[in-house]
């Protein structure tokens, strides 16, 4: 399984497309924080929130392409015939293309985190531990949406999974504070029920995103709230590799 | 057939159904069994089936009825691979690794140990004369260079089952005479060979047994002496030769084979004596310049049975 993951690795590093992108993210962060609009607090602010929506959406958008297109283009250009012959199982290969992925999206993440450290320390900018438990969160978020994406691909044409992966990410994002008043002002036992169950089979990207509490320099989260996000991310990653897995094993390749 | 196979297929089908498509049998109750060390020829003209047997001996394909075994173990049997070496029919190779490092991922994936890794890539890589490509990507290959870096995959393992989905596509005819001196090297060393062809010629050259497959079922299987008994008449390419009179004179059936410019190559069915058909050829005043046995050939057998045809030999 480790093969898969080194390959899948060095096909992304190999890409020059991801590359292009990644510098272009970081000379747009850096230009955003340099903006001298507003008052000194205000731009520490702003310094500090850009790159926190800025690299999700990034990352997002790079692994959107990179896992998309994974396995629909091993079945499409028959590499995976060799390899399938081998002694591997299918989900071994479903679980290192996965973990490859991640590794990718966590690469751009780091990267794109490393240069918004050195942004802020030039800038002379505070920052709390908060920051910290946003990048954790961040890299929790990002596994999920490769595991979702990466299940989609197995069921959907490469061009739907892109859409509607970037759609559901979207979506979550404004869609999860109407959806919860929804449930909430729910009028039977009911309708709360299946809104509930809608909201947690879906997987809520918003729940991962830390801005308001770096905003307004909240304390960190404790670890009692952290390990139940930790929990519900390790659910989804298992239920779509899990869901990846069988629908692999059951299709004729 | 021996106690253990390397291949024993019994009853094997596989009925393909898409969503609001008819039902399309690709095999039927196909039932054949390929000893160890045997080189076994699986021969069919396009659609017969041979790919689908194949692929779902490797576990591509689920079949729709029957059993399949690889080496003894069930064909879903993931350790079982680790003895196999597979070259399909069409393939592409990681374009953005060079021929070495595909080598050296697929070891990975067998977990070859590393010593003696690098000296086992470059002797595969000399097998297949890739050695002086070792280092360029995939991707700037030539077709037939791409069937070598398949062939080499084949091998990394040193297979005792070798798996070849028409192993000669794409190659030129020195690759071609590469791949026949392969697989009888292979079958020196005690090595299985399963290969489908449409090159008949390098099938009879190579093969102990062949099987024929048309529209998904079995027509003819044996060692190739069984599917080609000796033949009984004489062929000659002659020229100057007055087809009618030779019709009108000759005791035996004439059979005209080929016809080019002057030159006639026919067939004496059932003529045993050379002199006989000298002399026959001599009062016609035609120029003999060739005349030998008919030899079977795996052509006619194979072009019999995909046709449907009984011809008398």
């Amino acid at each position: 399984m480790s093969a898969v993951v080194v390959n899948t690795l060095r096909e992304a590093l190999r890409r020059k497309q991801a590359w292009v992108l990644l510098i272009v993210t970081g000379v747009v962060m850096a230009g955003a924080s340099m903006i001298n609009v507003f008052d000194l607090e205000q731009q520490a602010t702003f310094a500090k929130l850009t790159p926190l929506l800025v690299i999700p959406f990034v990352a997002m958008v790079l692994s959107t392409f990179v896992a998309a297109r994974q396995l629909p283009t091993e079945i499409r250009e028959r590499t995976l015939y060799p390899l399938l012959a081998k002694p591997i199982h299918r989900w071994q290969w479903l679980v290192g293309k996965y973990i490859g992925i991640v590794l990718i999206s966590w690469l751009i993440i780091l990267v794109l985190f490393a240069v918004f450290q050195i942004l802020i320390w030039i800038k002379g900018i505070e920052v709390n531990a908060f920051l910290y438990q946003g990048l954790f969160l961040m890299l929790l978020q990002i596994a999920v949406y490769d595991a979702m994406v990466l299940l989609l691909s197995l069921i959907l044409h490469a061009d739907a999974t892109i859409s509607l992966g970037i759609l559901i990410f979207v979506g979550s994002y404004l869609f999860e504070k109407p959806l919860w008043a929804a449930i909430e002002g729910a009028q039977s036992l009911w309708d709360r029920v299946l809104l509930e169950a809608l909201y947690w089979v879906v997987p809520q990207f918003k729940l991962f995103d830390v801005t308001r509490a770096i905003r307004y320099n909240w304390d960190p989260t404790p670890l009692t709230v952290l390990i139940p996000f930790v929990l519900y991310a390790l659910c989804l990653i298992v239920v779509c590799l899990a869901l990846g897995s069988l629908r692999l094993q059951t299709r004729d390749l | 057939m021996s106690e253990r196979p390397a291949i024993r297929i019994t009853d094997f089908t596989k009925v393909y159904r898409g969503f609001g498509q008819r039902a399309h049998t690709a095999v039927e109750d196909l039932s054949l069994e390929v000893a160890e060390g045997e080189v076994f020829g699986f021969l069919g003209p396009n659609g017969a089936g041979k790919s689908t047997t194949i692929k779902s001996l490797l576990g591509f394909l689920r079949p729709t009825r029957g059993r399949l075994e690889m080496l003894g173990q069930s064909h879903s049997d993931v350790t079982t691979r680790r003895r196999i070496g597979y070259l399909p029919e069409v393939a592409s190779y990681y374009h953005y690794l060079t021929a070495r490092e595909t080598l050296r991922f697929y070891a990975k994936i067998f977990r070859l140990p590393r010593a003696g890794l690098a000296q086992r890539i470059d002797e595969v890589l000399d097998r297949v004369g890739l050695l002086t490509q070792a280092d360029r990507r995939v991707g700037t290959f030539s077709k037939g260079m791409t069937q070598r870096v398949g062939i080499a995959q084949a091998l990394i393992n040193d297979p005792d089952l070798l798996i070849l989905d028409e192993p000669t596509t794409g190659l030129d005819p020195l690759g071609q005479r590469e791949i026949r001196d392969l697989i009888a090297d292979l079958r020196r060393r005690g090595k299985t060979v399963f290969f489908s062809s449409h090159e008949l010629s390098r099938v009879e050259e190579v093969c102990d047994r062949a099987a024929i497959l048309r529209q998904g079922r079995l027509v003819r299987l044996g060692a190739l002496d069984e599917l080609m008994p000796p033949q009984h008449g004489l062929e000659a390419v002659v020229a100057e030769l007055d087809e009618g009179a030779l019709r009108s004179r000759s005791p035996w059936p004439v059979q005209v084979l080929s016809r080019r410019s002057a030159e006639l190559t026919v067939c004496l069915e059932g003529a045993e004596d050379l002199r006989a058909a000298l002399n026959l050829f001599g009062e016609l005043g035609a120029e003999v310049r060739l005349i030998e046995r008919r030899r079977p050939r795996l052509e006619d057998v194979f072009v019999e049975a995909v046709s449907g045809e009984e011809r008398r030999g």
